[in-house]
């Protein structure tokens, strides 16, 4: 079976999977011998309960970077189905009690945590966690809170809603009566903070025994700078062209302060790993003052956007948005490296020329023998002088220059950059006729 | 457009999630 078959094959399983272990609970309450009805709205708020805990546990399996989970699909599509199914599994939560509360107001006393049982002020301890930690999430900008700072609320707000919503399914005590249901909802408990443990714990201990060296930090161009690593008395990792890592700097791999980044530096010469980094967020508008033989640790590498996932593509497109080109940049590197002669066409926006990052390199690379590579440049801002495209990425320029490429089916295209240009340049390709399948994609900006 | 797709799949997971649930308090009233 080639590559593409494979992949579709055990994306499908992985989705089946996740069905499985999501609808479980309710397939168990359906089966098991249970207590009698006590009508429909109260029966079905419960099912959906159980059922919005399962989806509630299963959010730390999608966000535990497994690489084999992640591979079929790329690493952003997971944080993003996280992020939706987030909001599903929010919605399914909060309707447990809404429904309860409609068919009997009397129950709204419940929401008096000084004065409710203990099962109830552990439902609604739940439910409030879980509003604060979606809320948290879907307008981290707007409420100024600070990456490092949400990421670590994140983990300890969704840690307390599961825990929380375990204790209230145990004191309620209804459904959980037989050994099969109680051994079922302990295997969910056990198997979530064997899984934490390893995320927090043993992760970051495997880390900590392999640290890293900054060797170098250089500005380039288009505010950014890069940043050299070197493995500090261990053989460092392998990774391929357009993968990406999560890089700690001036903190220990247990503070949780990592952030991830694509290399930059060619697949081929992994004894120096290079990322390219913009100043752009509260992280990164520090990376200028690190300076060498710092300590650093990393968490890689991750992701399917790389080229070697299709070693019998004919002809490889990339289309990069401002700094959206550093893993484009490792792949254009690790071919010339390797001496890869396909044809290759690079669509490259910035906003104007001056901070197009790796210009002069890019442009060796054009000139050499190592590589087939063609350049298109489009500008926001362009020089007075300039001939060349202008604007934004649009369908047509993409027409114009993918002429070359026909047909469609016979390359594979990466697209890396801003959101908005992502999502056009994606629904161009489409509308060329480029097969979906054939378009990968590097997602970095969720939250 | 995988975008498109895993919300969907997300939407999915929901409204199935709902139909087994009104399945499983029907059963249980009757």
């Amino acid at each position: 079976m080639t590559q593409k078959p494979r992949r579709y094959l055990q994306g499908i399983l992985w989705i089946v999977l996740y069905l499985a272990l999501t609808l479980a609970p309710l397939f168990l309450l359906l089966v098991g011998p249970a207590p009698s009805g006590r009508g429909f709205w109260r029966e079905f708020s419960v099912a959906i309960g159980f059922a919005g805990l399962a989806m509630m546990c299963l959010q730390f399996v999608l966000t535990a970077r497994f690489r084999w989970l992640k591979a079929p699909y790329g690493s952003d599509i997971v944080y993003f189905f996280h992020r939706q199914v987030s909001l599903v599994a929010f919605v399914i939560v909060l309707a447990h009690p809404l429904i309860l509360f409609i068919e009997d107001p009397a129950r709204l006393g419940l929401l008096n945590v000084f004065a409710a049982p203990w099962r109830a002020r552990f439902g609604v301890t739940s439910v409030l966690a879980l509003i604060v930690l979606i809320a948290s999430s879907l307008w981290r900008k707007p409420l100024k809170i600070h990456y490092d700072a949400w990421r670590i609320g994140h983990g300890l707000l969704a840690t307390a809603a599961v825990a929380l919503a375990m204790g209230h399914i145990v004191l309620v005590g209804h459904h959980v009566g037989t050994p099969a249901k109680r051994a079922l909802w302990i295997g969910y408990g056990i198997f979530w903070v064997g899984l934490l443990a390893y995320v927090r714990v043993i992760k970051p201990w495997l880390e900590m025994r392999r640290p890293y060296v900054v060797e170098s930090v250089t500005p380039e161009r288009g505010n950014a700078w890069t940043l050299v690593l070197r493995p500090d008395g261990h053989s460092g990792l392998t990774f391929h062209p357009g993968q990406f890592a999560w890089l700690t700097l001036r903190s220990s791999p247990f503070a949780d302060r990592e952030h991830p980044f694509s290399f930059s530096s060619s697949a081929a010469q992994p004894q120096r790993l290079g990322f390219t980094i913009r100043e752009l967020g509260d992280f990164t508008r520090k990376i200028g003052q690190v300076r060498p033989g710092e300590r650093a640790y990393l968490d890689g590498p991750h992701g399917g956007f790389t080229t070697d996932r299709h070693e019998h593509a004919a002809r490889f497109v990339f289309i990069a948005g401002g700094v959206g080109i550093t893993p484009i940049m490792s792949i254009l590197r690790t071919l010339a490296d390797r001496g890869d002669r396909r044809p290759l066409l690079l669509v490259y926006a910035s906003r104007d020329w001056e901070g197009v990052t790796f210009r002069e390199e890019i442009e060796q690379l054009r000139a050499s023998s190592r590589l087939d590579l063609c350049v298109v440049y489009v500008l926001e801002r362009p020089p007075a002088d300039w001939d060349g495209e202008r604007g934004f990425v649009t369908a047509d320029i993409l027409r114009r220059h993918l002429s070359n490429f026909e047909p469609p089916s016979a390359f594979e295209v990466f697209i890396c950059g801003p959101q908005p240009m992502m999502d056009a340049v994606e629904r161009a390709l489409l509308g060329l006729g480029v097969d979906v399948g054939d378009i990968h994609t590097e997602r970095f900006d969720l939250v | 457009m995988r975008q498109r797709l895993s919300t969907a799949l997300a939407i999915g997971v929901g409204i199935l999630i709902l139909v087994l649930s009104a399945l499983f308090a029907f059963l249980q009233n009757h």
